[in-house]
């Protein structure tokens, strides 16, 4: 393992009975890196992301976060919490993934609290996601999507992660909200040097806030390499097809 | 001139709560629409988008309370009585969701899904209705018809499903289309293909469409003109053309700033502040001003009327000074 690397995948595969969702997938994140993971329905890309959490087993392959293989289930509660530490992840709708009767300072503090951390570090992840005092002590249905993602980052960093997961974290928020969390996700990685693993579909949102790009299609890598060589000249047709299909200032239907 | 096909004038649309209070969701709404043309409603959350379609066909909710005017080729389509609307809503309009799976009967195959109407409401036999799908089906750009006429809508993915769902629309012959987010649920690739039909279709046919969505650079593909809402209102309207260069108002302004870019990383995306308000929710004065860069105690106080500016339509008090500034900056 390259000790740059915060997380490096190699040979990964995963086959539910005869459908092979994902095929011999290698790539690395850099500690302090944003490689995005990019691909349509059917592509793999949360498949590779459950697997990283823990929650898929690799048919095969091997994953590593933080130079600690994790291609294997946690043994016991000391090693699942040490994992936690290392990888965390936000989903696509906090509604669902964050308790209904805790409020947002409640939530952050069961994490701080779990992982023997002080509890004082509570106001400043508040603080640091953008959460007014009264938006902190709410509970999730009195807050709306972009503050309830706010709140899943926060309870997310909470764990001091070196790889955080955003699995499409982006992607149900209004226009000017995801404008802010895409901002408030730039700054906290300056901030901290955490890692990110971006899950889009989205190649827009993948500009603005990875280095690196993955293209995922049918469980397999169809390209990789930095966001500007692979996203303005792709070498693969599937990655160009990709790309032209974004709605862009001058794109017209009918032309 | 032609007549436009559909016309709102001041159309507003309040709904009684439950502890007897009333919300304003739709605040004077003024659009019209010629026949074969297109237009986009874009806007967020609780912008009204939505709202307007349903007012359009009448499918408001319980204790919604509607004033103002829709009309349809000249006809007050809230004067109607049920003969009149069903006969408007069976087979002048038609409507395409975001989502096709909830508006189709998983236990019936699309064959009986798509003759459906044609064989109850309009007479027409089940071997030419059968017919008729099959020729639609090939027209949405559907390999093989006869074998999707058997199939059942688990069968096929949410692309081809929405494809139904436009081929179900126009076997109505429809003169208007409303399609509310219709790709939205779908990949970028299937996406294109499938604003490619509606767009082929409405050229072909000549149909008006109002097409809504949340993604201003999909409406600019797809329409000739573009509304943005905020609040329930008009805030600003343009030929697609020229959005780009000619936004004026502080909304347009920040949507367009918001959106990250395929072709290059923004050092910073220009966020609007805080979050969409719906109507209700909103001041006396400008609904945008608690979010606006240009505000003044004014705005907060004085609602901005809907007017001319630069080809377009702006409901700012101060879009003249505010374009001059950037006309300054950018010189």
């Amino acid at each position: 393992m390259n000790a740059g690397n915060a997380v490096e995948v190699r040979g990964l595969s995963k086959h539910f009975k005869a459908h092979h969702a994902v095929v011999d997938v290698d790539f690395d994140v850099p500690a302090g890196g944003s490689l995005g993971i990019v691909g349509e329905s059917g592509s793999g890309k949360t498949t590779v992301a459950r697997m990283l959490v823990g929650l898929e087993r690799p048919t095969s392959g091997t994953i590593a976060v933080m130079g600690r293989d994790r291609s294997a289930p946690a043994r016991g509660a000391r090693e699942r919490g040490r994992r936690a530490r290392e990888l965390q992840i936000v989903f696509q709708d906090p509604y669902t993934s964050l308790d209904p009767s805790q409020s947002a300072r409640a939530a952050v503090e069961e994490v701080l609290r779990h992982h023997g951390r002080d509890l004082s570090l509570t106001q400043q992840l508040v603080d640091q996601v953008g959460l007014t005092e009264r938006q902190a002590s709410a509970r999730p249905r009195d807050l709306s999507g972009g503050q309830r993602q706010r709140v899943a980052i926060a309870r997310a960093l909470a764990a001091s992660p070196k790889v955080l997961i955003l699995d499409e974290a982006v992607s149900a928020l209004d226009v000017s909200i995801q404008a802010q969390v895409l901002n408030l996700l730039a700054d906290i990685r300056t901030e901290t040097g955490i890692a990110y693993l971006l899950i889009s579909h989205d190649l827009a949102v993948v500009r603005q806030l990875c280095d690196t790009v993955l293209v995922l299609r049918r469980g397999r890598v169809v390209e990789q390499g930095d966001c500007a060589t692979v996203l303005d000249a792709p070498a693969q047709e599937y990655t160009r097809a990709l790309r032209e299909a974004v709605p862009v200032p001058g794109w017209r239907v009918s032309a | 001139m032609t007549a436009p096909l559909l016309e709102l004038a001041g159309l507003t649309v309040d709904i009684t709560t439950e502890d007897g209070g009333t919300r304003t969701l739709l605040d004077g709404i003024d659009l019209s629409l010629a026949p074969g043309e297109a237009l986009g409603l874009v806007g967020e959350s609780g912008s009204g988008k939505s709202m307007t379609m349903r007012a359009v066909t009448r499918l408001l909710p319980r204790g919604a309370a509607v004033s103002g005017a829709v009309r349809y080729d000249g006809a007050e389509v809230l004067a109607m009585d049920a003969g009149a609307l069903r006969r408007y809503r069976d087979r002048e309009v038609g409507l395409v969701f975001q989502d096709p799976r909830a508006h189709v009967n998983p236990t019936r195959r699309i064959g009986a899904f798509l003759i459906e109407a044609l064989v109850r409401n309009r007479g027409v036999g089940k071997r030419e209705a059968l017919a008729r799908a099959a020729a639609v089906l090939a027209e949405v750009g559907i390999d093989d018809p006869q074998r999707r006429l058997r199939q059942y809508p688990h069968e096929v993915s949410g692309g081809m499903l929405q494809r139904v769902m436009i081929a179900s629309v126009l076997l109505a012959e429809p003169r208007l289309i409303l399609a509310d987010e219709p790709t939205t649920a779908l990949d970028v690739t299937i996406q294109r293909e499938v604003v490619g039909i509606l767009d082929r279709l409405r050229r072909e046919r000549g149909m008006g469409m109002v097409f809504i969505t949340h993604d201003l650079d999909l409406a600019l593909a797809v329409c000739g003109r573009v509304a943005v809402m905020y609040a329930g209102r008009i805030v600003e309207l343009r030929s697609a053309d020229t959005l780009h260069e000619r936004a004026a108002h502080p909304y347009t302004l920040g949507l367009l700033g918001s959106r990250p870019s395929i072709d290059e990383r923004a050092q910073r995306l220009t966020a609007i502040p805080g979050r969409p308000v719906s109507a209700f929710e909103s001041g006396p004065g400008c609904a945008f001003a608690p979010r606006c860069g240009f505000a003044t105690a004014q705005c907060e106080t004085t609602p901005p009327a809907l007017a001319e500016f630069d080809d377009g339509l702006v409901r700012c008090s101060r879009v003249e000074e505010i374009h001059a500034a950037r006309t300054e900056a950018t010189a």
